[in-house]
Parts: structure tokens; C-alpha cells; sequence
């Protein structure tokens, strides 16, 4: 049984646009709020940290993991008091390759949450042993729980 | 409907939940048995994830059974997609418009 804990969004489009007019879309608060929410604050350096109000009540949050000038912009993303998807806890990537006339500029959203939750919290060790024993090709038997729900 | 998954999922204990129906559906006693909050307060998580579109409801009788829906993280999916199309539009557009704008202005 293999487990995949997260999904990936990957998006292309070519902009008539220098890569140099389009990176300051990406670190310029005034330029970044033309095209993404309504509201924006922003710390434009690694490690730095950003708040976009999408949309009045969804705010996106995290910090810039990788300014790479004209090329590459890497940012954690996440949603203000969502814990599944927390400030920071998955990561988008912009990549600006120069193309005659314009930018290809790619987008990739990597490990957004898919309907296989991990689960850290306490009281659920006894799927653990369950989740192992099928990793490792054994099986675990029904499942006292699920015997329990359907009788 | 975005706001109701994220609210839903803000909470550990439906987190929980979400992980325990995973792999099969359970009742919503079945559920209860496994905290130690009461009854009422699971059957209130347990409304607030069907209402998100992350939990689906199976009625059988008098029993309620309780099971993950797929679709609904499918939906979170989609809204992070649509997202993304739609802002990439936009940016397309503003940063066209600066390069004109830069254009213009060299030629004069």
C-alpha cells in the first residue's frame, strides 16, 4: 500500500513581458495586488514574510523561501487559522524562462493536502501498526473498529 | 464553500475524525467511542465536516453511517486551480500593460 500525502498544481503561460518587468510582479506589493486579492503585505527577501487577503475572508500566508533575481521565486503558502493547510505548510514555485517577446512563466503548488490525511495526533496509534503491517505486505485483518461500525 | 473547508479542517479533533472514516465508514457512535469529548460535541464536528463536503452521511435505518468524501478535498483541488487561472490571467495582463507602458516610453 503506497501513501501519498500530498498533491501538485501545475500551471503554464507565456506573458508578452521580460522576465525583468514580470519578477517585480512578484516582489512589489503595489504590482502584486493587480493580479492577486486585495490587500497585500509583503517582505521581499528570504525568509521574508508575506499576508495576501484573497478575498476578504481567505488569507493566504508564508514567507519567500527563494528570490532568485528575473528567474525563480519560491514561496511557502498556506491559509491564515487553517491547520491543514497552515501559513507556510505547502510551497509554490515561479519559474521565468525567456522566450522571444515574452516569458514562459511556470507555476508550481507542491504539497497541498489530498483526502490522505496524515495524522500526527495522539489516540490514533492503533492505525499505525495497521498502516505498517500493509506497507510491509502483511495483512492486518479486518479491523476491530470497522467489525464494530458495521454490526 | 472554501471557507467551510478550511474551517472544518482547523480543528484537530475533526482532523481526526477525517482519519478515522478514512478507511471505511463508521457510526457516528462508533466515532464518540473514541474520544473522550461527549456525544453532542462529536455529533457537532461531525455536522460541521458533513456541511464542508469533506464527510458524507449514509442513513440505514435509524443508524447514521459516516464516511469520507473524496470529492470534497477533490473541490479544494479545483478551488486552488481556479485560483491560480484566474490570477495568472490577471497577471498577465498588468504585466503586458507595464511592458507597453516601458515600450512607450523608450520610444519617445
Amino acid at each position: 500500500m503506497t501513501q501519498t500525502n500530498s498533491d501538485t498544481i501545475v500551471k503554464e503561460i507565456f506573458i508578452e513581458a521580460r522576465p525583468e518587468t514580470l519578477f517585480s510582479f512578484f516582489t512589489d506589493a503595489d504590482k502584486m495586488v493587480r493580479w492577486m486579492g486585495r490587500q497585500i503585505l509583503l517582505e521581499p527577501k528570504i525568509g521574508g514574510k508575506y499576508r495576501i487577503d484573497v478575498n476578504g475572508s481567505d488569507i493566504a500566508m508564508g514567507e519567500y523561501v527563494e528570490i532568485v533575481p528575473y528567474e525563480k521565486i519560491v514561496m511557502s503558502w498556506g491559509w491564515e487559522k487553517s491547520k491543514i493547510v497552515p501559513p507556510g505548510s505547502s510551497k509554490v514555485e515561479f519559474r521565468l524562462i525567456p522566450k522571444e517577446n515574452g516569458t514562459n512563466l511556470v507555476l508550481t503548488h507542491y504539497d497541498l493536502p489530498s483526502s490522505e490525511i496524515p495524522s500526527h495526533q495522539q489516540g490514533w496509534s492503533h492505525y499505525m501498526p495497521r498502516i505498517k503491517d500493509f506497507a510491509e505486505g502483511r495483512d492486518p485483518g479486518v479491523d476491530p473498529w470497522t467489525e464494530l461500525a458495521m454490526h | 464553500m472554501i471557507e467551510k473547508v478550511l474551517h472544518a479542517l482547523a480543528e484537530p479533533r475533526r482532523r481526526d475524525i477525517l482519519y478515522l472514516v478514512r478507511d471505511g465508514e463508521l457510526t457516528s457512535s462508533a466515532i464518540a467511542s473514541h474520544f473522550e469529548i461527549s456525544a453532542p460535541a462529536v455529533s457537532q464536528h461531525l455536522k460541521v465536516l458533513e456541511q464542508s463536503g469533506l464527510v458524507v452521511v449514509r442513513r440505514d435505518g435509524t443508524k447514521r453511517y459516516y464516511g469520507i468524501r473524496r470529492d470534497g478535498f477533490a473541490e479544494l483541488k479545483q478551488y486552488i486551480d481556479r485560483f491560480w487561472d484566474d490570477s495568472l490571467l490577471r497577471l498577465k495582463e498588468a504585466a503586458e500593460e507595464e511592458e507597453r507602458k516601458k515600450n512607450d516610453t523608450n520610444k519617445q
